[in-house]
């Protein structure tokens, strides 16, 4: 995986330095609603879930770009009979595609999809004893659409929304389901 | 007439001449065997083993090479201040009903009774003179685990401490026996088992030193009902005692060929039982004894020197030897009422956890109707403490079932769980099986 990482990164850089430019990070707060209903159980349905994305223009109206997110939480099992807390460390890095295209002179709309690489590591507690945990990293896919106001050449600002998962299947047969539904808003720079 | 008077006397001296010869020659055979002294060294004890015909292997270990000093502080059992003849009218106790009824068998062992042990690991009094609480306590938890069918590795486990550091601080045994102090001959340990009982050694793990004010009478006891001394050197009555109540508390007087004792069977020439009352025979150490093997002619004697002395820390001795069989006494249990408990462990699956928990089941049997107040479950905590984690209250349960579900287990965590019958004065009158549990792994 690290292979992988260090091909995006030179990939990214030499695409910096020799192609016609356009780079753009976008900053998003988002809040996910979780794919699996257990998880969601445990911590919501709306989970705060900050992300960074990065793109490069290849074409006039494709790019590539890679994304980092997380999500540190920690909530309570109920219904179980016993006051069981619990605690989830997620982070998602994905890569993929994307397109945009002007809607107007200042509104753009980008959609983009790609893969994405889910670390986890699940925790339950009872009275600060560990009862079970739960680590992994699964492989899944990513699906997002924006809507940008360039408020300037350099500087805009968006509504996003889009989908992810990555799927796993326990020792006892159960399967898992990561990742969800996101929609947020975010602040972006391009240069 | 004169040659009448003539053959009388001829006679009359011959006959006395015969008693005189009989005398000298038993005089002679005693000066024959070659007795132990506590100063013997190995090679001593060695020579005169082989000189009087013993059948036991002798060799260096911690208590053989204490010093003089250490040894005179380690073997405390010592005369009373006063002694208390009234055992001698009270007799043997519900003991002298059961002599004769059953067969003993040529050998027995509570170690490996019907493929069970009724007694735990043996245990090592370290360099404290506290024979006498180990002695007291194998006693109780032998006779425990006989009365409520305890063995292998539910076989209870009292606390010598109790006896020593709580039981010992009560002004009317303070003369008895306390702490390192040893014990004298009268047994007051085993009188204060039945009036006040003993706790478990989780609640009052052994302590060579004083642990100061003892805080363990609220915790709860198991008491006896009574105890009683077996006749001296009345072999019989103490197989008896043994396989009728459990193991038996005795004593000894110690050599240093007993301390040197590696294998085999254990001889000297300290046999008689000569003080009156022969209780009072002179004996420095307290023991117990689990059992008998009449082709070694020999008593199983349970030590309290750890593993690593004599054979895995028993020793057979002759039936006599080191006046084993003057003052061996016998605990009796009350009626008993019967726990089982048993478990079943069972997990749920939320999320991406496996959650275990144990479904637990108390099964109470009380056929003699003991007044119960309630059942205490307890549970090995991660921190190594039982803790109580569900109280059934209950009075006058003859028979019944409890359930209780524990959530949840750790992870990698073996949880042990243990029943206890409680009466209303706080008293152990009964005590589980223990089982054990594992959380997610």
């Amino acid at each position: 995986m690290r292979k992988i990482y260090l091909a995006m990164l030179i990939l990214f850089l030499t695409t910096i330095s020799y192609a016609k430019i356009n780079v753009f990070i976008d900053i998003s707060t988002s809040f996910l609603k979780p794919a699996d209903t257990e998880y969601a159980k445990i911590y919501g349905d709306k989970i705060f879930y900050p992300e960074i994305i990065t793109g490069i223009k290849l074409f006039k109206d494709i790019y590539i770009f890679g994304t980092y997110g997380f999500i540190n939480i920690k909530g309570d099992i109920i219904d179980i009979g016993a006051e069981v807390n619990a605690s989830s460390k997620q982070s998602f890095i994905s890569f993929g595609i994307g397109y945009e295209f002007m809607a107007k002179k200042k509104i753009s709309l980008k959609i983009s999809g790609g893969i994405v690489l889910i670390n986890y590591e699940e925790r339950a507690y009872l009275s600060d004893i560990l009862l079970d945990n739960y680590s992994g990293k699964n492989t899944g896919y990513k699906l997002d659409m924006g809507l940008f106001y360039n408020f300037s050449n350099n500087f805009n600002i968006s509504i996003n929304a889009g989908y992810f998962n990555s799927q796993n299947t326990t020792d006892y047969k159960k399967k898992l389901s990561f990742g969800g539904i996101k929609a947020g808003v975010g602040l972006g720079i391009k240069f | 007439m004169k040659n009448k008077v003539y053959i009388k006397i001829f006679f009359i001296i011959f006959f006395i001449s015969i008693l005189l010869s009989g005398v000298m020659f038993s005089a002679d055979a005693n000066e024959d065997i070659k007795k132990f002294d506590k100063e013997d060294t190995l090679e001593e004890i060695r020579e005169k083993i082989l000189h009087n015909g013993y059948g036991f292997s002798v060799d260096h270990n911690w208590v053989f090479d204490m010093s003089k000093e250490e040894k005179k502080l380690f073997f405390t059992r010592r005369k009373p201040i006063k002694k208390d003849i009234s055992y001698v009218s009270k007799g043997m106790g519900p003991l002298q009903y059961e002599i004769g009824k059953k067969v003993l068998p040529a050998k027995f062992d509570w170690r490996d009774h019907n493929g069970h042990s009724y007694i735990g690991e043996i245990r090592n009094q370290g360099g404290c003179g506290s024979c006498y609480s180990f002695g007291a306590a194998a006693t109780a938890e032998g006779v425990y685990n006989v009365a409520t069918g305890r063995y292998d590795e539910d076989c209870i486990d009292f606390s010598e401490s109790f006896i020593m550091w709580c039981l010992g601080k009560l002004p009317e045994y303070n003369n008895n026996f306390f702490g390192c102090d040893g014990a004298d001959y009268e047994y007051a340990e085993l009188s204060a088992l039945v009036k006040y009982g003993i706790t478990s050694e989780i609640d009052f793990p052994y302590a060579e030193a004083d642990p100061g004010e003892c805080s363990h009478f609220e915790q709860p006891r198991v008491k006896f009902k009574a105890w009683y001394r077996v006749e001296c050197n009345n072999i019989e009555a103490i197989k008896t005692a043994i396989m009728t109540y459990g193991v038996v508390d005795a004593a000894v007087l110690t050599t240093n060929a007993m301390a040197a004792y590696s294998s085999g069977v254990y001889d000297d020439a300290n046999k008689t039982c000569s003080e009156i009352p022969c209780y009072y025979e002179e004996a420095d150490h307290a023991i117990a004894l689990v059992g008998w093997d009449d082709d070694d002619q020999a008593f199983i004697l349970r030590n309290s020197w750890g593993e690593y002395w004599g054979e895995n820390g028993y020793m057979r001795i002759k039936y006599s030897a080191a006046g084993v069989s003057c003052a061996v006494t016998y605990l009796v249990m009350g009626p008993s009422i019967s726990l089982s408990l048993s478990g079943e462990k069972k997990e749920l699956n939320y999320w991406a956890f496996t959650l275990k928990y144990a479904d637990l089941v108390v099964n109470v049997s009380n056929p003699s109707g003991m007044a119960v107040n309630r059942f205490i479950l307890k549970r090995k905590e991660t921190n190594g403490n039982y803790e109580e984690i569900k109280i059934f209250y209950s009075e006058n349960i003859v028979s019944g079932k409890y359930y209780f579900t524990d959530k949840y287990l750790a992870k990698n965590y073996e949880y042990n769980y243990v029943v206890d019958a409680i009466d209303n004065d706080g008293n152990i009158l009964s005590t589980s099986n223990k089982i054990s549990l594992k959380g997610a792994e």
